[in-house]
């Protein structure tokens, strides 16, 4: 009886986390600009790995894998976010500019900067 | 029922490929692949409970470090690199 | 962190780490764990201390760990996860995209270098936004966010001056 309950709630998580994932990958395709994508493959793709691999970590067979599993989860959430910062960053830093937008206090930060 | 999910990640990084491939911009394409990256540690650590076998989840480990690292440098490289014309 | 107390701590995360991943808990298991973590504790303990010249700005406040709210933090930091990615799919799945997104400045009045970086971190795992660059000097973030929702007054300054708070109860 337990053994079908971590079953049907390691699959429930699962199904849940790869649903996550397609529409963040939906998001990366339909949004209108870099930055809006950054938004879709953070986010929503962190939200989805998470729950993919807290399902898994509900299957795994042992302890340990379950340990390997959430050491996993504690990297996605440090580094995921840290990548999205560089990535946007370097982009703005670069010069590509958002096509739309509609309050920008960091551009006039850096044009300030520069004069 | 676990071959669903692993179609379903597979389907997001192909996905994540019409946008590497077409892509506008440079960072487009990085943050494509980043997702890519991400979908691609998920199969793995899926996959170790396909085949029970504990050595996919230290390869997903050290592939999410390695794919950290790459982002982090692009963008370094992309951030610097034309400074110097 | 006090920079003698750097390599005690790398090392332990080291050691534990090799534990984890071996799974060997006898005594040549361990033994080859030591001796390896104490050779990158050596060589690579000075990338994670502070620089010399940098310590002054670093003393001003210590960073103390809050255990009994850090039990409520970390599911209130789940369920922020979880509004962000429906929030996230409820948007790429609607036919017609509603968004404004723009960049904001927001100033934080969080003192220390590692819980800026902590809640910048956090701002962007949660509903709506992402940081795009950190003003050390200042304490400043700029926040970019898909919904202003306003043009006239700061609704993002809102929701990152709440999970300041929760942060600063959590750290400082």
């Amino acid at each position: 009886m337990i053994q079908e309950m971590r079953f049907v709630v390691a699959y429930l998580f699962m199904a849940i986390g790869v649903f996550f994932s397609l529409t963040s990958v939906l998001g990366i395709i339909r949004f209108p600009d870099v930055y809006t994508r950054i938004h879709a493959g953070t986010k929503a793709l962190t939200g989805g790995a998470l729950f993919v691999l807290a399902g898994g970590a509900i299957l795994a067979p042992s302890w340990q894998a379950s340990a390997k599993f959430v050491l996993i989860i504690v990297f996605f959430l440090i580094t995921n976010p840290l990548s999205s910062h560089a990535i946007a960053r370097a982009c703005y830093r670069h010069g590509i500019k958002p096509e739309l937008i509609y309050k920008d206090e960091y551009g006039e930060k850096i044009s300030n900067k520069k004069e | 029922m676990i071959y669903v999910i692993l179609w379903g990640l597979m389907l997001a990084a192909l996905g994540g490929f019409y946008r590497v491939v077409v892509g506008p911009t440079v960072p487009d394409r990085i943050v494509a692949a980043d997702a890519m990256t991400v979908l691609m540690t998920t199969t793995l650590a899926t996959l170790s409970i396909v085949f029970k076998n504990g050595v996919f989840l230290d390869i997903a480990l050290a592939f999410a470090i390695l794919a950290f690292a790459d982002v982090l440098i692009m963008a370094k490289y992309f951030e610097h690199g034309e400074l110097h014309k | 962190m006090k920079p003698k107390k750097a390599p005690i701590v790398l090392f332990v995360a080291l050691f534990l780490f090799w534990a984890l991943y071996t799974g060997r808990l006898d005594f040549a298991g361990l033994a080859v764990g030591g001796l390896l973590s104490t050779l990158i504790t050596w060589a690579t303990w000075r990338i994670f201390s502070p620089p010399a010249h940098e310590l002054p700005r670093n003393i001003a406040p210590p960073l103390h760990f809050n255990f009994v709210w850090s039990l409520m933090f970390f599911p209130l930091f789940f369920w922020e996860i979880f509004k962000a990615t429906t929030q996230v799919a409820l948007l790429t799945l609607r036919p017609r995209l509603y968004l404004m997104p723009g960049i904001v400045r927001v100033k934080t009045n969080l003192k220390h270098k590692t819980s800026l970086v902590v809640l910048a971190n956090q701002i962007t795992l949660t509903p709506g936004t992402v940081t795009v660059d950190i003003d050390l000097a200042h304490h400043e973030l700029y926040v970019h966010s898909l919904n202003l929702r306003t043009l006239d007054e700061c609704a993002v300054c809102k929701d990152v001056n709440r999970l300041e708070d929760r942060l600063r109860r959590l750290l400082e």
